[in-house]
C-alpha cells in the first residue's frame, strides 16, 4: 500500500491521532526534560517531605522531599530509551532470524524456530528477570533483557510472513532472472512482510515500556536515575500517606502505553481493513 | 485422529522445547562474571569454602556433565537445595504453589467473567456506541501496569473505603473464611488486565463467527438474536479465547511475580524476587525451570481443550 493512502486512512482514525499525539508528547518532554522539570530531579529537600501536590512541588514530594513532578518528567526518558531499543535490537534479530528460517524453512529453519519456542516458554517477566540478575543492573543490560524476550514474536511472525511470500510469483520471476538468495530476501521479500512487522513492533513497544516499569518496580530497575516504575517502587510504602508518589508515574506510564496502543490498532486497521 | 494419539504428538513436540528451556534454565548461572561460587559468596570469601562450594555444584566437571547431572536429577523432582536455607528447592517451590494457583485461578475467572459479556456484546453491536466505549475501556485495560492498577484498588478498597485489607495474606486453603479477603485485591488486579485482553479476543473472533454461513442459516431457521448467539457463536468464539488466555498465563505468572510483591503474598513470584535479591542461584534456576514448565503443561492442556471444542481440528 502507498504510504500516502495508509496516512489519508490513518488521519481519518481520531483515536489513532490521539495516540501519535500522545507519543509525540512522551518524546518532546524526554529531549527537553531539563527545560521542563522545575527542580533537580535528584535533589533532597529534607524540610519538605511527603508533601501532597501543591504549586511549589506539583505532584507533591516523596520520603526524602524529592519532587515527583520533576522526577516524572526525566523518568519519560528511561521509558522511552529502553523501549525504543527494544524494539530496534529485538526487531532487527527477530526479523533476521524470521527471514532466515523461513527462506531455509527445512533443517536450518526448524532448528531456529525451536529455538525461539524455548524462549517463548518462558514468562516474558520471569526471563527478563532471570537475565538482569545475572548481568546486573544497568541500562543496557535491561534493554538486552527485554530485547531478548521480545526476539521471538518477531522471529515468528516475519517466519509466518516469508513462507507465504516466497511463494508468490514475483519472487519466482525475480529467482529466474538470476537473483540470489541474499538479493530475493532482502530486496523482494523483506520489504512485503513489513506491514504486520510495524504493527506488531507497537505491540513490542507497549510492552516494553511495561516490562521496564514491573522491572523497575521489583527493584531491579536502572540505578541512579528516575524512572516511572522506579518512582512507583518507592512510592509503595508510602499508599497511606502519601498515595501522590505512586499515582503520578503510573498515570504516566498508563497514558504512554495507551497512546502506543491507540497509534498501533490504528495502524492495524490501515493494514488490515477487515478487522475493525 | 483420535485424542490420546493428538496429544502424544504434542507432548512428542513439547521435548525439544523443554531440552531449550532448561539448556537456558542450566546455562543462566554459567552467564555470571566470574564463576556461581564467587557470584554467590562473594569476592572475598573464604576460600576453603569457596573450593568445598564449587565440589558440592560440581564446578569442576564439563558443562555437559553438569548440565545432564542436573537436568536429570530434576526429572526425578530433585532441583538441588537453596544456597541460603538449605532448603531442598522443590520444597519451597510446593509450599509456595498452592497460593499463587489460587491468585491465578480466581484472576482467569474474574477476567472470563467481564470479558465474555463484554466482548460478545461489543461484536454483536459492532460500531455502536457500547462497542466503542467497551473497546476503549478494554484498550485502557492493556495499558495498564499491573501493580500500578493493584495499587489504585488499594488506595480505593483498602485506604479509603476500607472494605477489604490491603497488603498481607491468609491462604485461603487454611482458612477460607478469612482467606478470600486477602484474595480479592490481588485476582481483581490480575483479573481486570486480563479480561481486557481476553475481551478484545473475544470480539474479533465472535466477529469473525458471526460472519459465517451457520450463525445466517440459525436465524433464517427463525432462532432469536440471543439464542443464535449463544447456542451457535459462543462455543466457536469461545476457541480463540482459549488460546489467548493459554498465551496470556505467560503473563500471568509474571504478573504474579509484581502482584505477589505488591500485596505482600508468600508465592512462587515472591520466591524468584527474593531468591534473586539474595543471589540464591539454585533456587532461581528451579524455579524458572519449573514456572516454564508449567506454563508448557498449560498450553498443553490449552490445545486438548481446543481439540474438544472444535471437532474439525479432531478429524
Amino acid at each position: 500500500m502507498p504510504l500516502r493512502e495508509g496516512w489519508s486512512i490513518l488521519k481519518e482514525n481520531k483515536l489513532a491521532l490521539v495516540g501519535m499525539t500522545i507519543i509525540s508528547m512522551v518524546v518532546l518532554v524526554a529531549i527537553f526534560a531539563p527545560l521542563i522539570a522545575t527542580m533537580d530531579p535528584m535533589s533532597l529537600h529534607v524540610s519538605d517531605r511527603l508533601l501532597p501536590p501543591g504549586e511549589t512541588y506539583l505532584f507533591g514530594t516523596d520520603d526524602l522531599g524529592r519532587d515527583i513532578f520533576s522526577r516524572v518528567i526525566w523518568g519519560a526518558r528511561i521509558s522511552l530509551m529502553v523501549s525504543f531499543f527494544v524494539v530496534l535490537g529485538a526487531g532487527s534479530v527477530g526479523i533476521f532470524i524470521g527471514l532466515l528460517a523461513g527462506y531455509w524453512e527445512r533443517i536450518f529453519g526448524f532448528i531456529l524456530m525451536r529455538s525461539m519456542d524455548g524462549l517463548m516458554a518462558f514468562p516474558a517477566l520471569l526471563l527478563a528477570l532471570a537475565i538482569m540478575a545475572v548481568r546486573g543492573t544497568t541500562l543496557p543490560n535491561m534493554i538486552l533483557a527485554i530485547a531478548v524476550v521480545y526476539i521471538p514474536t518477531f522471529a515468528r511472525l516475519t517466519r509466518n510472513q516469508v513462507l507465504a511470500i516466497k511463494e508468490r510469483e514475483y519472487v519466482e520471476a525475480a529467482r529466474a532472472c538470476g537473483g540470489g538468495s541474499i538479493y530475493l530476501m532482502w530486496r523482494h521479500i523483506l520489504p512485503n512482510c513489513l506491514a504486520p512487522l510495524i504493527v506488531q513492533a507497537t505491540v513490542v513497544f507497549g510492552y516494553a515500556i511495561l516490562t521496564e516499569a514491573a522491572l523497575s518496580f521489583l527493584g531491579f530497575g536502572v540505578a541512579g536515575q528516575p524512572s516511572w516504575g522506579g518512582i512507583l517502587s518507592e512510592g509503595r510504602r508510602f499508599l497511606y500517606d502519601a498515595p501522590w508518589i505512586s499515582i503520578f508515574p503510573g498515570l504516566a506510564i498508563s497514558l504512554f502505553v495507551l497512546g502506543v496502543n491507540l497509534t498501533g490498532d490504528g495502524l492495524r486497521d490501515v493494514f488490515d481493513p477487515l478487522m475493525k | 485422529m483420535n485424542i490420546l494419539v493428538y496429544i502424544f504428538k504434542r507432548i512428542m513436540a513439547a521435548i525439544p522445547v523443554f531440552i531449550i528451556v532448561s539448556i537456558v534454565a542450566f546455562m543462566l548461572i554459567h552467564l555470571l562474571p566470574g564463576d556461581p561460587a564467587i557470584a554467590m559468596l562473594g569476592r572475598d570469601a573464604d576460600p576453603a569454602q569457596l573450593e568445598s562450594l564449587r565440589h558440592e555444584m560440581g564446578l569442576y566437571d564439563p558443562l555437559p556433565v553438569q548440565y545432564f547431572n542436573w537436568v536429570g536429577a530434576a526429572l526425578q523432582g530433585d532441583l538441588g537445595r537453596s544456597a541460603l536455607t538449605r532448603q531442598p528447592v522443590m520444597e519451597a517451590i510446593n509450599s509456595r504453589f498452592p497460593h499463587t494457583l489460587s491468585l491465578a485461578l480466581l484472576a482467569i475467572f474474574i477476567a472470563l467473567l467481564v470479558s465474555l459479556p463484554a466482548g460478545i456484546i461489543a461484536a454483536a453491536r459492532q460500531n455502536s456506541v457500547l462497542d466503542r466505549g467497551v473497546m476503549f475501556f478494554a484498550l485502557v485495560g492493556v495499558s495498564l501496569p499491573s501493580f500500578w492498577a493493584g495499587i489504585l484498588l488499594i488506595i480505593l478498597f483498602a485506604v479509603t473505603l476500607g472494605w477489604l485489607p490491603g497488603v498481607g495474606w491468609v491462604s485461603i486453603w487454611e482458612d477460607a473464611s478469612v482467606g478470600w479477603r486477602y484474595l480479592v485485591l490481588p485476582s481483581m488486579t490480575l483479573g481486570f488486565i486480563l479480561a481486557a485482553a481476553c475481551a478484545r479476543m473475544t470480539r474479533s473472533s465472535m466477529l469473525e463467527v458471526l460472519r459465517q454461513d451457520y450463525m445466517r442459516t440459525a436465524r433464517a431457521k427463525g432462532l432469536s438474536e440471543i439464542k443464535t448467539i449463544i447456542g451457535h457463536g459462543l462455543k466457536n468464539a469461545f476457541i480463540p479465547v482459549v488460546t489467548i488466555i493459554g498465551i496470556e498465563f505467560g503473563w500471568l505468572l509474571g504478573g504474579t511475580t509484581v502482584v505477589e510483591t505488591l500485596f505482600g503474598i508468600p508465592g512462587v513470584g515472591r520466591l524468584v524476587v527474593h531468591s534473586i535479591s539474595n543471589r540464591d542461584y539454585p533456587m532461581i534456576q528451579g524455579v524458572v525451570l519449573y514456572v516454564a514448565v508449567v506454563y508448557m503443561l498449560v498450553n498443553l492442556l490449552v490445545d486438548v481443550i481446543v481439540l474438544y471444542l472444535n471437532p474439525r481440528i479432531r478429524s
